[in-house]
């Protein structure tokens, strides 16, 4: 009899419980958290075709956010994004007006190519770009 | 299209089966049990199938030849099953159960089932680790199988390139089959990890003490709210829950069956703890306090020789998956982040008596019921249900209980300690990764102490 006591206590303890959970779930997401992660994945839709299928991209950003270097490498998987050292290409994540001829002289490419997606991604590179 | 999306969980379905199908079942509720955990068994299997197939021709769409021989086998085994033993164990009993269980757990299922497709919504890529390592080493596998080894590449370190490859092969090999890498796949993953453990922790304590034990342990881990959001935020925790419990629950049938085979129990407890390896690096953990506390608990009875004989029959089922593990270890991944670290440094952290108070004093704060992380709730409704039914006094429930109790307890010093020489900030670590450790062993835990707890035929006797 206790065992059974026992149990239809849990059980509406944790249909309470529950209930409670899903509203609050419900209340701690911030629907323009989600957009926000959303749209920063696709900004990089584009990139991918500009890109080899398989290469090692050095990222270039204006901030120290880890969580948007970490986020552009899942966008462009494959291609590999280190964010340290030089290479051919450079994926550029940019918050704020960038200066070209600053960059330039910052990426040391002998022939400076760059393509703007006009959301504040680039990509520089000391050869063409080819649209895949 | 519809085909392509439904094979890459027929095969692991019938495969799965082939191991679920060992648990004994007392009727068609047991049966049916028994085929919705078979999912995640499947997956298994079939992740190591990939990874051979990459080992041996780096391309993942070759696998349909292995998995193609694969079913004709899973066939044929259980063909062979169903005409030479019957699937339903007569045996055993079946109970019935009131209603009024019945009502608050379907409750409780659909609230929870609510909860995870809004999580789902509102966190579609999973959470941070899910894109940052699981389905990121997916995409690498299923975007550019021929460069698959790029996917543990020395530029990505804070990716764990380390970590195995369970999640992130059953991930990119059904993409591969659909030819696109949606978010439903690696969302419809977690979900069957996550609802097949509540399955099995309800199939578990049902079988063994009782369904009345079965719907009350259920209700307590439906009130451990994180580990729910883990599942449906993708951690690998869940999974590697999921084969910790399994692996226990196979022990269990081993130490309560008078069954003349029941040897086979340790074949598939070691395959399950192999698989828990091959699912997240603290598998090895698991394994080691697993046999660790096997070994304690038959030398305090006096039966090293027992112990000694059982040996044999958990390598058997470890080294199927122990070896293609050890290979990608060897060959592929970089070395483990925290391992890599030692040295003086971690002599320095060892006398650090700070870190120990951090450490403890994290463990204890998510055993209170209190805020949106903790497992007090859980704890505490299990506690409470043991001091209500009572201690069990059948002496081989009270062995294998303390067995798993064991596990646990040596589970826990071993995250301890790798909390102690982490070679990152301690209060930073223990915030976002000591509830997801606590979420690997939850299942476990309830299955523990319910089965410690006297069942109702037993209080009746009395």
């Amino acid at each position: 009899m206790r065992t059974k006591i026992a149990v239809i206590l849990i059980s509406v303890i944790s249909v309470i419980y529950n209930i409670f959970f899903f509203v609050g779930n419900q209340k701690s997401f911030n629907r323009t958290e989600t957009d926000k992660f959303i749209i920063y994945v696709n900004r990089y839709e584009d990139v991918r075709r500009y890109l080899p299928y398989r290469a090692v991209v050095r990222y270039l950003s204006d901030t120290d956010n880890v969580a948007e270097y970490y986020l552009a490498q899942y966008a462009i998987a494959p291609v590999i994004l280190k964010n340290k050292g030089r290479a051919n290409i450079v994926l550029g994540n940019f918050h704020g007006m960038i200066d070209l001829d600053v960059l330039s002289g910052k990426l040391k490419y002998a022939d400076f190519m760059y393509v703007d997606f006009h959301n504040g991604v680039f990509l520089f590179s000391d050869g063409p770009l080819k649209w895949n | 299209m519809e085909l392509n999306g439904i094979w890459p969980v027929v095969l692991p379905f019938f495969v799965g089966w082939v191991i679920s199908s060992n648990l004994p079942a007392s009727g068609g509720k047991e049966t049916l049990m028994r085929a919705l955990i078979a999912l995640p068994f499947g997956f298994a299997i079939v992740s190591l199938l990939s990874f051979l197939t990459l080992l041996l021709s780096s391309m993942l769409t070759y696998s349909y030849v292995f998995e193609g021989a694969l079913i004709l086998c899973a066939a044929a085994f259980l063909i062979y099953r169903g005409r030479w033993k019957s699937a339903v164990d007569t045996s055993l009993r079946s109970e019935k159960i009131a209603v009024y269980y019945v009502i608050p757990l379907v409750i409780v299922f659909f609230l929870i089932l609510a909860t995870f497709v809004q999580t789902l919504k509102f966190n579609p890529h999973g959470g941070w680790d899910a894109w940052a390592i699981w389905n990121l080493r997916a995409k690498f596998l299923f975007k550019n199988e021929a460069f698959w080894k790029d996917a543990f590449s020395s530029y990505i370190p804070w990716s764990h390139p380390d970590y195995p490859l369970l999640l992130p092969l059953t991930v990119s090999r059904w993409w591969k089959y659909l030819g696109l890498d949606s978010v439903s796949v690696p969302q419809a993953v977690a979900f069957v990890f996550t609802f097949s453990t509540l399955i099995l922790l309800f199939y578990s304590v049902s079988h063994f003490k009782g369904t009345i034990q079965g719907v009350a342990s259920v209700l307590a881990i439906s009130m451990a709210f994180c580990y729910l959001k883990n599942g449906a935020q993708q951690y690998a925790d869940i999974p590697i829950g999921f084969f910790f419990l399994s692996a226990s629950v196979f022990v269990v049938n081993k130490d309560t069956s008078d069954d003349k085979n029941r040897m086979k129990f340790l074949i598939l407890s070691g395959l399950c703890l192999g698989f828990a390896a091959w699912t997240k690096n603290e598998g090895l953990i698991f394994i080691t306090a697993f046999m660790a506390a096997r070994l304690v608990i038959f030398l305090l009875t006096s039966r090293l020789r027992e112990f000694l004989k059982e040996i044999p029959y958990f390598l058997a089922g470890m080294a199927q998956v122990l070896i293609p593990l050890i290979i990608f270890k060897f060959k592929f991944a970089l070395p483990n982040d925290v391992l890599s670290s030692f040295g003086q440094d971690t002599i320095n952290k060892f006398a650090d008596i700070g870190r120990y108070y951090t450490i403890l004093k994290s463990f204890i704060l998510l055993c209170i019921p209190y805020g949106e992380i903790n497992f007090g709730f859980a704890f505490l409704t299990s506690v409470a249900f043991l001091i209500v039914s009572g201690i069990t006094q059948v002496k081989k429930y009270l062995f294998t209980s303390a067995f798993l109790v064991l596990t646990l307890l040596f589970m826990l010093i071993g995250d301890f300690f790798v909390f102690v020489v982490i070679p990152y900030d301690v209060n930073f670590t223990v915030a976002t990764l000591l509830y997801r450790l606590i979420s690997q062993i939850l299942p476990l835990g309830i299955f523990a102490v319910f089965l410690l707890s006297a069942s109702m035929s037993e209080r009746e006797i009395i």
